[in-house]
């Protein structure tokens, strides 16, 4: 890297010595300055462009389109759908329309007749079967076939062209499938008797040979997205929120890699892939998802729909000549054409639906929600004792320490350095005394090594991913010549989970939680870092067949024995670098290897809100940016997005500088700790918006547009972000600011900020201060926020302190909000063991302003110590006289308050009321 | 319901029992005050906070909510994110932990006070006395290695001191030296100076005359040339008489190109005496001369036109007439010889004959001047450079007492696992590995680096062999004290900065300030 730079500068000591440079040279100069820089960060010509994988190619121009139409005789209707076969000159498929629960439709093809091999379905991304429902008003005439969703949505299969169109209960056209006409679906073929296109049956890429056996068998199909201006979703690349248009550049791609100091601001494939595409106007919100797990390419353009296909369709339904139109088209490598319509129509819609088809994450254990402390590597068990000790000497909360590769024996998992970590269990002791957990990284590469009881075991039950020739597939990675273990196996699922029960995994317990890295998978000697595409599986399945869920195996996994192993009584905590759609159910996600610069930061949230709209709410990136040393500046501005990002652990490579927060300067370690208390009084309400999520599907941090949808201003906006829906945030990306301005969404919504009470109305620009220190944070007018203002060394030690409710009342006067507690760590909430309660602030007449508690959810019977200390009312505009509370309807209890008139509050003093009973406060006026 | 009110109710009342009732030593003032502020908590009075932000009623004071920004009416509970909290921890040390360590189930303080089993369900035993009696057991043993440690450092300062002052002293006497020796050697330069002039006046007399000889010496050559190379006698040179000399052929290809040729005609169609002599003579008799190396028969061959049978005899001539220069050359000065080396490779033309016997004799006593003269310029640069390490020695802070004074270059080792690292005081710190690679550099020496009241508790190394992908390796040496010097604990907490802890009684404080603070902590 350095040898590079010294390039650059050599260039740049030359243009000095030239006293006299041409415009030309000066520019060409600059090009190729601009090329040594896009060096220093990825080597692209180790990743594939479309061009360089031949199916892609074949499938994104098509120089003769198949024209598949569907054969009017074969189409059967039955009580959840449609069935009939597509015929073409190339071949002919099976098209199978299915209505399911909740207003999504899936549309599976596949090839007819009998195919000489199956296709791989990743049916483990799904949250088990999706349940069908009956269809209302199912017809068929010479031209189409339909059918009716329950909620008024109808679905027209077109014959000739084969299409499938979808209009809402308005009548207006949203989706139509096919319409481009870019359905393509390349058949198995006998080996020899059909010589294929070129790539068909081989091909090479950096030096690594692609055998085939069976040919390509890819498939691709396009989606329209009709009144659309904006598409969303599609984790995970390092872009923009919105997603582009990629008429002129490279397809989003989704093929999960290891990419070594990845770049900014393309659609190239990261550690994770979620196949899934949501579009958004005022009044509708609709996704599709492309049920997929091998290599896959999506093109995404925008136009305008009257000047396409459907432009007689569209002005049937549309007055205005001018739909905007966005398209997506799905290209795979093998696999079937399976695509789940999910209808909305609003955003909470299409949440809850994407939720109950790949599942929800489910209730993490409370500590993962707060602070987590992570260094590539801490050095022994001094090092962790001091970093741990550090924490409470500089008074700065923290709950989890973590452990890279470097604490096991040689990059053998589930062994520890005898030298430098002994003593593993008086370590985790050493953080549990003080509520903390110790989490330690585990990857499926396994070492090489005859004298490592896993590699031994699992070789000799043939655990391994086998190469074509039939033998155990040998790669590198972090222990030089290592194995992979074959996840498709469910023995070996079995085996994997065992390794963390306590008798395996010896010196750990209950309080030691997982971290899975490098399981795209990482491979640093085969193609484009992971492994060989005809590499083989259990069940006769070549990798390309199952590469994007391969990570996602191995954490589910993992979570099974972390639940195995305490008896399935302590929720586990599992973070994941590669993903697919439904790893929510098991794991958390993080951005992977970032760099320390402002631009990473800045892309972190675009990053996160498109892993949280599909479905993986538990994300965020590495504080402090992992490659590269950070700078003060960028660390504490790094630190005050983290504490607002679901996820929040520091991290940093083997080749940077300590970064624990006190070894920095007095105002930024001040700065830090700030952040961090912040978050850690927040947790009330993160904790109760995770479990909301796991009943509702909804994201923990959501883009402005799923709570104002109807607010356009907002639809691109990727630097400021909700979370839950009563809470703004516009973390600082940028360097030297002191004051930032923003975009408050909604129309009449009144907007708290929250460090000085001031009064915003909405929609509108404003400009706040944003000195090092402050978080530019607003409450919602109409919310209710829950938070713990006593700042502990760890969140277990906060489990019984008092509330602090903040009550922000909208234009008119009312507020409500929820709290969700229970013993954060076990299952005991699915017996019971938790309380969800709803708060309301009201108006009840001119003289009556009311705060209520009431039990949300009576089969909740937690019972903890824990009561409210103060209410902050904010948006008063009339003059309190006294507040009362009241337990039964008659025996008030009078409490002090203070109204601060300027800044239009009431702070009522300590109301003491308990958390779990239902009572009401009354303020007079 | 009616269950809830009472729980309800019990809360503010637990409150004041726990008050009342487990007093840890407060006495008559609140809840974790110490004793210091008693004063400023009395129960008469309403409370202001200690910012004198807020007056409030004293029952305020501990009743488990933040009333004051400064966090001062909770003392004795967690409700104030910036409160502290004190306890005397009667037996031990009193101090003062945050806030937040009180009822957080962990026990923070020996005496327990930090938690009330009526709210966290904690019961913390009382460990001030046991933490006491270790606490002094180590305070002795502590005391004990600071009274050897100090003794030992009184001896290490005394050393030091002497080592200071011999070097300071030293430098006053070389210094006057110094001042003699320059002044000695002034005066044998102005003696060399003249000398070396007498020399050159001697030797350019001489010259002047062989030059002239020289002249004559080549002309007669350069005739002899030119008529064995022109063939036809007509006292020019042509293309045609330059291709019959084999020894042009320089790339041997067995024949005289044209091109070949032409290089020697200079730019000319041929050649008078005149021009072959200013400018095709030296070339073409190098050219010849290089072909000496073959054996005689060979470069007569060579150089032999064959129709001329008595060029070959001439060019032996010229042959024997060389070797009898080079015979001839007197050895007495290595100058000549060089000259005479230079002079093989060259023009044997300007090898030239012995200087007179006079001449000589003013050359060797030149040459005993300059060799009296260079002694005395080397014992001058002797002298200085030892006043510089003094100098320099002098330069390095050894602390108050110069302590430290002693241990300067001395190195101290300490093998950890795969590693052995090295400290050289006021040098260098390094690492080898066990299996014997070599020793990396960890650093040079830079600077103390302890905080500005304990300047001596710490040294920084820096500029070390750099790391890939990192900085420069380097050490930063906290330093305690100890009875002897040793190096006790390296790590490396971030990659390529390493942390040695060395103990030295270079470091060890009085005991008697030492018996000071013990006293007023326990």
């Amino acid at each position: 890297m350095s040898y590079i730079l010294n390039h650059g500068d050599r260039w740049k000591a030359r243009i000095g010595e030239k006293k006299k440079v041409s415009m030309r040279a000066v520019i060409s100069l600059f090009i190729l300055l601009l090329a040594i820089n896009l060096c220093i960060a990825v080597d692209r010509s180790k990743f594939k462009t479309c061009e360089q994988a031949a199916f892609c190619k074949r499938h994104r121009i098509q120089e003769k389109t198949a024209d598949y139409s569907v054969d009017p005789t074969s189409v059967k209707a039955n009580e959840t759908g449609l069935q009939a076969t597509l015929t073409s000159e190339v071949n002919n498929l099976k098209v199978e329309l299915v209505l399911l629960k909740d207003n999504v439709v899936r549309i599976l093809l596949d090839e007819a007749g009998t195919p000489l091999r199956p296709r791989f379905q990743p049916l483990i991304a799904l949250n088990g079967t999706p349940v069908h429902e009956h269809v209302i008003a199912a017809e068929a005439n010479p031209e189409s076939a339909s059918f009716v969703t329950p909620t008024g949505f109808k679905i027209i299969m077109n014959f000739k062209p084969f299409r499938i169109d979808v209009f809402n209960s308005k009548k207006e056209l949203v989706i139509s499938v096919n319409s481009k006409n870019l359905l393509k679906f390349e058949h198995f073929r006998e080996k020899g008797a059909d010589a294929g296109e070129d790539g068909f049956w081989e091909e090479n890429f950096g030096g690594h040979r692609d055998s085939k056996p069976f040919g390509s068998s890819s498939v691709g199909l396009d989606v329209s997205f009709i009144g659309f201006k904006f598409l969303y979703g599609l984790p995970e690349h390092a872009d923009t929120f919105a997603l582009k248009s990629t008429t002129n550049s490279e397809p989003y791609r989704l093929y999960n890699l290891d990419v070594f100091e990845y770049e900014l601001n393309n659609g190239m494939s990261l550690y994770g892939a979620v196949p899934y595409v949501i579009a958004n106007n005022p009044t509708q919100t609709v996704g599709a998802f492309w049920l997929n797990a091998a290599e896959t390419w999506v093109d995404i353009a925008s136009s305008t729909a009257d000047k396409g296909v459907l432009a007689s369709i569209v002005d049937k339904f549309k007055a205005s000549k001018d739909v905007p139109q966005m398209d997506a088209h799905f290209i795979s490598e093998s696999g079937l054409a399976e695509l789940y319509l999910i209808l909305g129509p609003k955003p909470y819609d299409i949440f809850r639906q994407y939720a109950s088809l790949t599942g929800v994450y489910p209730l993490p254990p409370l500590f993962s929600v707060a602070y987590h402390q992570c260094r590539w590597n801490y050095n022994d068990e001094d090092d962790v004792a001091m970093v741990n000790a550090g924490f409470d000497q500089h008074d700065i909360p923290m709950d989890a320490l973590w452990l890279d590769i470097e604490h096991t024996d040689g990059k053998k998992y589930f062994t520890w350095d005898p030298v430098k970590f002994a003593n593993p269990q008086k370590m985790i002791d050493g953080l549990s005394s003080k509520g903390r957990k110790l989490i330690t990284i585990s990857d499926p590469h396994i070492k090489k090594d005859d004298n490592y009881p896993v590699y031994k075991e699992a070789k000799d039950q043939g655990y391994y991913v086998k190469n074509v020739e039939g033998n155990d597939f040998e790669g590198h990675c972090w222990p030089g010549a290592s194995l992979y273990l074959d996840y498709m196996n469910p023995e070996v699922r079995n085996y994997w989970a065992s390794r963390y029960h306590f008798d395996k995994y010896i010196g750990t317990d209950k309080n030691l939680h997982v971290w899975n890295d490098m399981n795209e998978p990482s491979v640093f000697s085969g193609p484009e870092v992971t492994m060989n595409k005809d590499a083989r599986h259990f069940g006769d399945w070549e990798h390309r067949d199952i590469h994007n869920i391969y990570g996602f195996l191995q954490t589910i996994s993992t979570h099974k024995g972390l639940i195995e192993r305490a008896d399935k009584k302590v929720r586990p905590f599992i973070l994941t670098r590669s993903f697919f759609a439904g790893s929510q159910r098991v794991a958390a996600v993080w951005t992977g290897d970032n760099t320390a610069d402002w631009d990473h930061l800045r892309i972190s949230i675009p990053m996160m809100l498109s892993l949280s709209v599909a479905g993986i709410p538990h994300v965020g990136a590495d504080v402090g940016g992992f490659f590269k040393n950070v700078d003060e500046q960028l660390l504490v501005r790094w630190y005050q997005m983290g504490a607002f990002s679901p996820f929040f652990r520091a991290h940093a490579h083997i080749d940077c500088k300590r970064r624990e927060p006190w070894l920095f300067s007095d105002p930024a370690m001040n700065a830090i700790r700030n952040a961090i208390r912040t978050r850690y009084s927040f947790l009330p309400y993160w904790y109760t918006l995770f479990y909301e999520h796991s009943k509702t599907g909804l994201p923990i941090i959501r883009p402005l547009w799923s709570e104002f949808p109807e607010d356009e201003q907002c639809y691109d906006e990727e630097r400021e972000f909700l979370i839950g829906n009563g809470l703004l945030v516009r973390p600082i990306a940028e360097p030297d600011v002191t004051q930032v301005s923003l975009y408050l969404p909604g129309r009449r919504q009144v907007w708290y900020e929250w460090n000085n009470d001031k009064t915003r109305p909405s929609p509108g620009a404003v400009y706040v201060d944003a000195t090092l220190e402050t978080i530019p944070i607003f409450q919602r007018g109409g919310t209710i926020i829950p938070t713990r203002q006593r700042p502990r060394r760890s969140s277990a030690l906060m489990k019984n302190d008092p509330l602090t409710l903040y009550v922000a009342a909208d234009t008119k006067d009312f507020a409500n909000g929820t709290i969700y507690l229970d013993d954060g760590e076990t299952y005991d909430y699915e017996n019971g063991q938790y309380l969800y309660w709803g708060f309301t602030y009201k108006k009840e007449s001119d003289f009556v302003y009311t705060i209520t508690s009431k039990n949300l959810d009576p089969k909740g019977e937690f019972d903890p110590d824990v009561y409210i200390e103060k209410i902050v009312v904010r948006g008063v505009r009339y003059y309190p006289r006294n507040v009362h509370l009241y337990y039964d309807d008659y025996n008030p209890e009078g409490l002090e308050f203070e109204h601060i008139r300027d800044k239009h509050l009431i702070v009522i003093r300590k109301p003491g009321a308990y958390v779990s009973r239902e009572w009401r406060i009354d303020i007079h006026t | 319901m009616l269950k809830i009110s009472t729980s309800i109710l019990l809360l503010p009342l637990l409150t004041l029992c726990i008050v009342a009732e487990k007093d840890h030593g407060y006495g008559n003032r609140p809840r974790g005050v110490p004793l210091s502020k008693a004063s400023l908590y009395k129960e008469k009075n309403d409370f202001e906070c200690l910012d004198g932000s807020k007056t409030i009623p004293y029952e305020q004071v501990n009743d488990d909510y933040c009333d004051c920004l400064d966090g001062t009416d909770e003392p004795g509970t967690s409700a104030c994110a910036n409160g502290r909290f004190h306890c005397i921890n009667l037996g031990y040390k009193s101090m003062d932990v945050p806030s937040s360590r009180v009822n957080d189930f962990i026990c923070d303080c020996c005496d327990g006070s930090d938690e009330q089993v009526e709210i966290s369900g904690i019961q913390c035993p009382n460990i001030c006395t046991q933490l006491g009696a270790k606490a002094r057991e180590a305070a002795e043993e502590h005391k004990k290695t600071v009274t050897a440690g100090f003794a030992k450092r009184a001896d290490l300062a005394k050393e030091g001191q002497k080592l200071v002052k011999e070097k300071t002293g030293g430098v006053d006497e070389l210094k006057k030296q110094l001042e003699t020796l320059q002044a000695e050697k002034d005066e044998f330069e102005k003696k060399k100076n003249a000398a070396e002039e007498k020399e050159k006046a001697a030797r350019e007399v001489e010259d002047k005359v062989w030059d002239e000889e020289r002249n004559v010496k080549r002309r007669n050559l350069a005739t002899e040339l030119f008529e064995k190379l022109d063939s036809n006698k007509d006292g020019k040179i042509t293309l045609e008489d330059l291709k019959l000399i084999v020894g042009l052929d320089q790339d041997s290809n067995g024949e005289i190109s044209d091109d070949e040729a032409k290089n020697y005609l200079f730019g000319l169609e041929e050649l008078d005496f005149e021009a072959f002599f200013e400018k095709a003579f030296n070339p073409i008799r190098r050219i010849l001369k290089e072909k000496v190396v073959k054996p005689v028969e060979e470069v007569l061959e060579d150089v032999g036109v064959t129709e001329k049978a008595e060029t070959g005899e001439n060019e032996g001539e010229g042959e024997s007439e060389e070797e009898n220069l080079e015979d001839d050359t007197p050895l007495e000065t290595d100058e000549q010889q060089q000259q005479q080396q230079q002079g093989d490779d060259e023009d044997d033309l300007d090898i030239r004959p012995p200087y007179s016997p006079e001449t000589l004799k003013i050359v060797e006593e030149t040459a005993q001047i300059r060799n009296e003269f260079s002694e005395a310029v080397q014992k001058l640069s002797e002298i200085e450079s030892t006043i510089k390490d003094s100098e320099s020695f002098i330069e390095f802070d050894y602390g108050p007492d110069s302590a430290w004074a002693s241990l300067k270059g001395q190195c101290f080792e300490l093998t950890e696992n795969q590693y052995t690292y090295k400290l050289c005081i006021f040098d260098k710190s390094s690492q080898k590995d066990k299996n014997g690679y070599s020793e990396v550099s960890l650093g040079h020496w830079n600077s103390w680096n302890g905080p500005e009241n304990d300047k001596f508790s710490s040294q920084k190394y820096d500029k070390g062999q750099n790391c890939w992908n990192g900085p420069d390796r380097s050490t930063h040496v906290q330093i305690k004290c100890g009875e002897e010097t040793k190096l006790v604990e390296a790590t490396e907490p971030s990659k390529c900065e390493y942390h040695f802890l060395l103990l030295s009684p270079a470091a060890c404080q009085d005991p008697a300030k030492l018996e000071e603070s013990y006293h007023s902590e326990l």
